[in-house]
């Protein structure tokens, strides 16, 4: 009886243990500011659909209710403007013209030479030319 | 068997130090392979405990007294179903089922969520590991319920098997008690998930309310087992330990109330972490409360620093339970404490009189409420500590504090929900408190005019009343904006209301529950009582009822004898019932134990006890209690668990919904 419950235990924890000897990949944990304040948006709105209730069920005057209503609807209205600011054409245009820049400046090589003899053209680090073996 | 239970209940212990270890370094390496390693460890251990729990299981169905656990808590002659629940009878058996749930719910918690919260879950699945490692210490090191019975022959000791077992307590030999240890202690372990949860959020930072969505649901199931245990605790001791009364303030109890009255601030003041997304650090605060007070009840019960009905002798495992306690404490406080910039509020508190700041009363009451109770609970250690004697505080300590926070929270629960979010101006105050004040005052001079007289029993009326009123006027008023825009009749329209938004109708289902428990609570403020010794053909009085012996007979059985006393009650020479309190002896454990009989209505319970024989055996003495609305504390619990389950449906989700609301806010423009 004994011999079966060590086959049982050990049996089970090689079966736990088996994903450590398999070939393995990390996961990435992203931390986006956008998922936050996609949360906060959804918490204003939850804010706003209370708001109505509790006015439909006469909890506060008419006047509260705009005034309340209104400094919530402005505050969805900054949650959303962020984020359709971190979307909006124009900055990604602007993002893209950076990108390009910087892919072009990195790119960017130095000027090849012409051969003040032949005229063919030589790698700019040369220095005699390819063809006629002038110095450049 | 018990070598093969044994040895299974033996593997916990490496399998949970393999889960913490693999779940711990997968949360730094963020490799899933150790992830899913840690996730098949949490499986592996709730294998092998459960075998290990039906290996126990069989031993006491078989009743096999060579094992010492058996022998205790059971003997050949206790009807099977009580050989079953006597897994939980005993102090190594109980602790085995507290195990035993803890490694079922990692298990469930690693398989929910094995597609997502990747961050979390690592650092989820090790605080639940590291809490198994410690049980299964304590399960298989000190307590093992395997352990065999040995006596010493010469100089060896000798395993030996005794004929009969020492049987079950005969207290404990009551159909409660099939479910109230197990649902006390799911409530209890449960709070182990919100609390990992919360570690895991705070070790990696991922600190917006992921956390709290996802625990929801364990944190009101945890609350809703943990209240069923409790009033189910009142219920078992109301019938079985023969005094009258369903609640003393015993140190045992006092022990399952405290996670339950944390846990209830934190299902309110979350809703203000959600909504505002303020008193994040609070929240954690209760969340990590919870979970202490749930393992130190567990060790209260354990540990012999307080005595107690209820409490398991001195076990040996105060030590390890004290250090356990300390390490899980300064290291839950210190990682609040490092991470409390990343826990500011979003919003600030604007108006004094507005829901938020009624949520905020509500848990400056639970506060105080937990720290009265674990005062006055501790006392009696504290004061040996001190004075070398144990000062006991009774009952009426208790009730002179926790009657008057009790009814603030009561008419909290009324008072709160009619305040608007942010602000609340007078007028519409007047509008939604003026006919519910009304009524309450009506009924309290409908009740001065009955002759009650009782302050605290009038403010508890009151209360009950305005609260009652407000929680109807809410479904109703609902209902009939509702049906306003859907056409909808009002019963279909109350139904789609509360279906739509589970959790705010749920919770005044299990506001109305606690109106009808306060109402039975109330009653113990007219509670009377007799003692009476009678033989065949005397009788006596209590308030409008006689009492009449009718007969007294002996009877046997092969688990024990009974003396029962037939009891006929009437009023007004109108029989209403006859009534058989018992007093048993158990043969196998030795000890007498008293059958109480009731006679319940909604209006009252008459109690009866027959505390004793008289000398020569012919007279009885009987003892008879009167204690109106007992009935409505049970009643209270049964509305207390459907408004739980209720609040953990999912909410119907329906476009025109949203709609109906909005043009009805419109409409009412």
């Amino acid at each position: 009886m004994s011999y079966l419950a060590y086959l049982i235990g050990i049996l089970l924890l090689g079966w736990a243990s088996m994903p450590l000897f398999k070939k393995d990949s990390t996961w990435i944990s992203l931390f986006m500011e956008t998922e936050e304040l996609e949360n906060k948006k959804q918490r204003v709105y939850g804010n706003i659909a209370d708001l109505e209730f509790d006015y439909a069920m006469g909890r506060l005057s008419e006047s509260d209710f705009s005034a309340i209503r209104q400094s919530f609807v402005s505050e969805a209205g900054r949650v959303i403007q962020k984020i359709e600011d971190q979307k909006s054409p124009a900055l990604m245009d602007r993002i893209n013209q950076d990108l390009g820049k910087l892919g072009k400046k990195n790119s960017k090589q130095p000027k090849k030479q012409s051969c003040l003899n032949c005229g063919s053209e030589n790698l700019p680090e040369a220095k005699f030319c390819m063809k006629c073996g002038k110095e450049l | 068997m018990a070598d093969l239970g044994n040895i299974l209940l033996f593997f916990l212990f490496p399998a949970s130090v393999f889960t913490a270890l693999t779940a711990l370094v997968a949360g730094i390496t963020k490799r899933r392979g150790l992830l899913e390693a840690a996730r098949r460890g949490a499986y592996v251990a709730f294998g092998v405990t459960t075998l290990a729990v039906l290996a126990l299981e069989y031993l006491l169905i078989t009743s096999d007294f060579s094992i010492e656990y058996v022998a205790s808590n059971t003997n050949l002659a206790l009807p099977f179903f009580y050989k079953i629940v006597a897994l939980w009878a005993g102090h190594n058996g109980s602790l085995l089922l507290w195990t035993w749930i803890i490694t079922v719910f990692s298990a469930m918690v690693a398989y929910q969520n094995r597609h997502k919260n990747n961050d979390l879950m690592p650092y989820v699945i090790f605080i639940m590991a590291a809490t198994m490692v410690f049980f299964s210490t304590l399960s298989f090191f000190i307590s093992n319920p395997f352990d065999t019975l040995y006596q010493e022959l010469g100089n060896q000791l000798q395993e030996f098997a005794v004929r009969d077992g020492r049987g079950l307590n005969p207290l404990l030999q009551h159909p409660a008690m099939v479910i109230h240890p197990p649902i006390l202690f799911i409530g209890y372990v449960g709070t182990v998930v919100p609390f990992a949860f919360a570690i895991a959020a705070l070790i990696t930072g991922k600190l917006d309310s992921d956390w709290t969505h996802t625990t929801r649901r364990w944190a009101l199931t945890t609350w809703g087992f943990l209240a069923a245990g409790i009033v189910l605790g009142g219920k078992w001791a109301y019938v079985e330990l023969g005094w009258g009364g369903y609640w003393s303030w015993d140190p045992v109890e006092n022990a399952s109330l405290l996670p339950w009255l944390t846990a209830t601030a934190y299902l309110h003041s979350v809703m203000i972490q959600e909504r505002k997304g303020m008193l994040k650090v609070w929240n954690m605060s209760l969340v990590i409360s919870t979970y202490l007070l749930a393992v130190f009840g567990t060790f209260l019960t354990r540990s012999g620093v307080v005595s107690s009905v209820h409490a398991f002798s001195n076990s040996g495992l105060g030590p390890a339970f004290a250090i356990f306690l300390t390490i899980a404490t300064i290291f839950s406080f210190a990682l609040l404490l490092y991470r409390r910039k990343l826990l500011k509020p979003d919003e600030e508190m604007q108006s004094l009189v507005s829901r938020e700041s009624s949520f905020l009363f509500n848990n400056l009451l639970f506060l105080l409420a937990t720290i009265a109770v674990l005062w006055g609970t501790l006392f009696p250690a504290i004061s040996e500590l001190f004075s070398g004697d144990q000062i006991t505080v009774g009952p009426p300590w208790f009730n002179n504090i926790m009657i008057p926070i009790g009814l603030a929270l009561l008419l909290l629960t009324g008072v709160g929900p009619l305040l608007a979010w942010r602000h609340t101006s007078v007028e519409t105050m007047k509008r939604s408190f003026g006919w519910p004040i009304l009524g309450s005052i009506i009924l309290v001079g409908i009740l001065v005019g009955f002759g009650i007289r009782d302050g605290w029993s009038l403010g508890s009326f009151a209360i009950s009343m305005f609260v009652m009123w407000t929680i109807v006027v809410e479904f109703v008023k609902g209902a009939r904006i509702r049906s306003r825009h859907s056409g909808e009749n009002l019963f279909k329209a109350v139904y789609m209301l509360s279906r739509k938004n589970t959790r705010r109708y749920g919770g005044y289902i299990i506001h109305a529950s606690m109106v009808v428990m306060f109402i039975g609570f109330t009653g113990n403020a007219f509670n009377s009582e007799t003692r009476a010794e009678v033989g065949e053909g005397d009788f006596f009085n209590l308030g409008p009822y006689t009492f009449t012996a009718t007969q007294i007979h002996h009877s046997e059985n092969e688990n024990y004898s009974a003396e029962t006393l037939e009891l006929k009650m009437s009023r007004n020479n109108r029989i209403i019932t006859t009534l058989r309190p018992e007093k048993r002896y158990y043969y196998a454990s030795e000890q007498p134990s008293t059958e109480v009989d009731i006679y319940s209505t909604m209006r009252e319970d008459i109690y009866t006890v027959l505390s004793g024989m008289s000398n020569d055996g012919e007279r009885v003495i009987v003892q008879v209690y009167r204690n109106p609305f007992v009935k409505m504390v049970w009643l209270g619990s049964f509305i207390l668990v459907f408004g739980t389950l209720f609040a953990m449906l999912p909410n119907l989700r329906e476009s025109k919904t949203k709609n109906a609301v909005k043009s009805a806010a419109q409409g009412s423009q």
